[in-house]
């Protein structure tokens, strides 16, 4: 499965006439763990150097009203004297140990607040993810299998989701919903109504390319002998598409759905800020108007480490669904 | 679609693209001096349609008197440099890795995509904010940071038609016949890339345009009084309930722009049909 993740190295493998390109195979299992592994590391060196790259770490770390103790206590705290491989040691043992420091503003430990608001950010990206599902199918199947007109429409609205960037549909959608017809609170988190226009406009890309990617899958599939087999047997078209054709295409949605997890928390950021809605995203943003690093280094952590995992149940359920893939192909 | 609105659809997202980019670079040259200047006794003023509507000022003004239109292509001007500059510099940095990595194998084309697959399964705005947040936001940085922001796809897209054009007969032929592997590089791959990277191309101009849209109306992108399309809507969220303009022209002019960048994208897929474009397509849509 990793490989088809990364897009198209099946075919490039092949076409690859290179004798032996690759020796000892891993197993699948094995290589989504180390890349995912490298990624946490490629995140943290990639923190680290952000830090340093400031010109004085310190004063990024204690804040704007930090006094010189303070500065000073953080500096040797760092090991800012030592040399630079040392430091990055320290710092990944840090990182390990989840120790993130105190937030600069409220003293609480950095991971502590942000971990506060990860359930929030998390319902919102169920909420989309099944909205992305629940709508995404059904547009698919009317794009592949409706009359001319509707497959026009349903294209038409696809490709306007697709090119609408989540802030300006919820923008949009406060100046609809909430100014002018005063139906949804613009603003808040807690309620179940103030998560309606948030998902709204984080969803709309995806129920696009949801639907792109069951049209695609089931045009490809048109052909296939099972589904020729199907109709001979004298199977409706209705029963083809729900009992063959759907279900041999969902292992291929599944999987791009699970890529696109990585992206929703990119939307979610945006999205989370312009709605006040009180997740990871706008405490990130939060923090870093406040130059608050702590907490802006302990919710990038926590993000990638959402997505990390995000990734290996997503790599694990593609398997459960589509047992083609644990045959050793991939 | 068939192939004539295929066609048509192309030339029409090139043109209103061109014609968006010419706008913003030349129109506001064209417009009189002072048109983005503050004047406060002509706050908020509707756009032309209305009865309010202020002379000279056909898109209303903003909360500061400033005239909306001037804005609005001035904004522009930021957010297309930062687009276009950055998905050039993705294209660019990607082909030259992608050439290279697929068409010499081993070790470097291993750490290559390691290094692409690390880079796709993280948030990017959230690694952007995090290097604004400690570097800066100047138009140079900008475009370098979304520049990496674009690179992963076209380095893959040209390390698999690198890959494939290597073992061609007649590839294998003229590295018989003593060519260079840069020759061979710039004579047969790049020529058979051309066509896929100037549909990335298109593809990442949208994407990019969307993240820097973001950036900036979060408050990360260029700095105020600088306009982008992203921070005159955070402008205009303010005054959605009196004044609904100010947020509403740079929002269509960025689903504009994504709009047509995607239909370029399309288009040139669909003209120059090759199995190296039919792949790229949905995948690399904007985000």
């Amino acid at each position: 499965m990793s490989t088809d993740v990364t897009g198209v190295s099946p075919t490039a493998a092949a076409a690859g006439g290179a004798p032996a390109r690759r020796r000892p195979r891993l197993g699948p299992v094995a290589t989504t763990a180390l890349r995912l592994v490298l990624t946490l590391l490629g995140l943290l060196t990639l923190l680290f150097f952000l830090v340093r790259l400031s010109g004085d770490p310190a004063a990024v770390l204690a804040g704007p009203s930090a006094t010189s103790e303070q500065l000073e206590e953080i500096r040797t705290g760092l090991g800012l004297d030592e040399p630079l491989l040392s430091q990055y040691v320290a710092f990944l043992g840090d990182m390990l140990r989840l120790d993130f420091g105190e937030s600069v503003f409220t003293g609480e430990p950095a991971l502590d607040s942000v971990l506060a608001v990860l359930p929030a950010t998390l319902i919102l990206v169920v909420t989309t993810v099944v909205t992305s599902v629940v709508v995404g199918i059904p547009c698919g199947v009317l794009l592949a299998r409706a009359g001319r007109v509707a497959r026009r429409g349903v294209s038409f609205a696809m490709t306007l989701a697709q090119a609408v960037p989540s802030f300006v549909l919820g923008v949009g959608l406060i100046f609809v919903f909430a100014v002018n017809l005063g139906w949804l609170p613009a603003f808040g988190s807690g309620t179940p109504a103030t998560l309606v226009m948030p998902t709204i406009a984080l969803a709309a890309f995806a129920v696009a390319r949801t639907a792109r990617m069951v049209a695609a899958e089931l045009e490809q599939g048109e052909d296939h002998d099972y589904l020729r087999t199907a109709y001979a047997k004298g199977a409706s078209s209705r029963r083809v598409l729900w009992r063959h054709a759907l279900p041999n295409a969902l292992p291929a949605v599944a999987s791009a759905i699970v890529v696109e997890v990585s992206y929703l928390l990119s939307g979610a950021v945006v999205v989370e800020v312009l709605f006040a809605y009180n997740g990871i995203g706008k405490r990130l943003v939060d923090a870093i108007f406040a130059r608050d690093y702590p907490v802006v280094q302990a919710a990038v952590f926590v993000i990638g480490v959402f997505v990390i995992v995000v990734n290996l149940i997503g790599d694990a359920l593609v398997r459960v669904i589509d047992p083609r893939t644990t045959r050793g192909s991939a | 679609m068939s192939r004539r609105s295929a066609n048509l659809s192309l030339w029409l997202s090139l043109g209103t693209l061109l014609a968006i980019t010419l706008a913003c670079f030349l129109g506001s040259a064209l417009l009189p001096d002072d048109a983005g200047e503050q004047a406060l006794s002509e706050r908020l003023r509707p756009p032309f349609w209305s009865p309010d509507a202020l002379a000279g000022s056909p898109l209303g003004t903003d909360a500061f008197g400033r005239d909306m239109l001037a804005r609005t292509l001035e904004g522009g001007r930021v957010s297309l440099e930062v687009g276009f500059g950055a998905a050039t510099g993705a294209v660019l940095i990607g082909t030259l890795l992608g050439v290279v990595a697929g068409f010499w194998g081993g070790w470097l084309d291993r750490i290559v995509m390691a290094l692409a697959d690390v880079w796709l399964a993280f948030p990017f705005l959230v690694i952007a904010l995090a290097t604004v947040a400690v570097v800066g936001s100047d138009l140079p940085v900008l475009i370098a940071l979304l520049t990496l922001g674009g690179w992963v796809l076209p380095t893959r897209v040209t390390r698999t038609i690198a890959q494939r054009v290597r073992s061609e007969d007649y590839v294998v032929a003229a590295a018989g016949a003593g060519a260079s592997d840069a020759y061979l590089m710039r004579r047969h791959v790049l020529p058979q890339a051309l066509p896929v990277v100037l549909v990335v191309w298109s593809f990442t101009v949208g994407a990019l345009v969307v993240i820097e849209g973001a950036l900036s109306f979060l408050g990360l992108g260029v700095k105020p009084p600088t306009p982008s399309w992203g921070n005159i809507m955070s402008d205009g969220t303010v005054y959605l309930d009196t004044a609904w303009w100010i947020a509403a022209w740079p929002a269509t002019m960025i689903v504009l722009t994504v709009i047509c960048a995607n239909g370029l994208g399309n288009g040139l897929r669909r003209r120059w049909a090759t199995p190296d474009t039919s792949r790229v397509g949905e995948k690399a849509a904007a985000r």
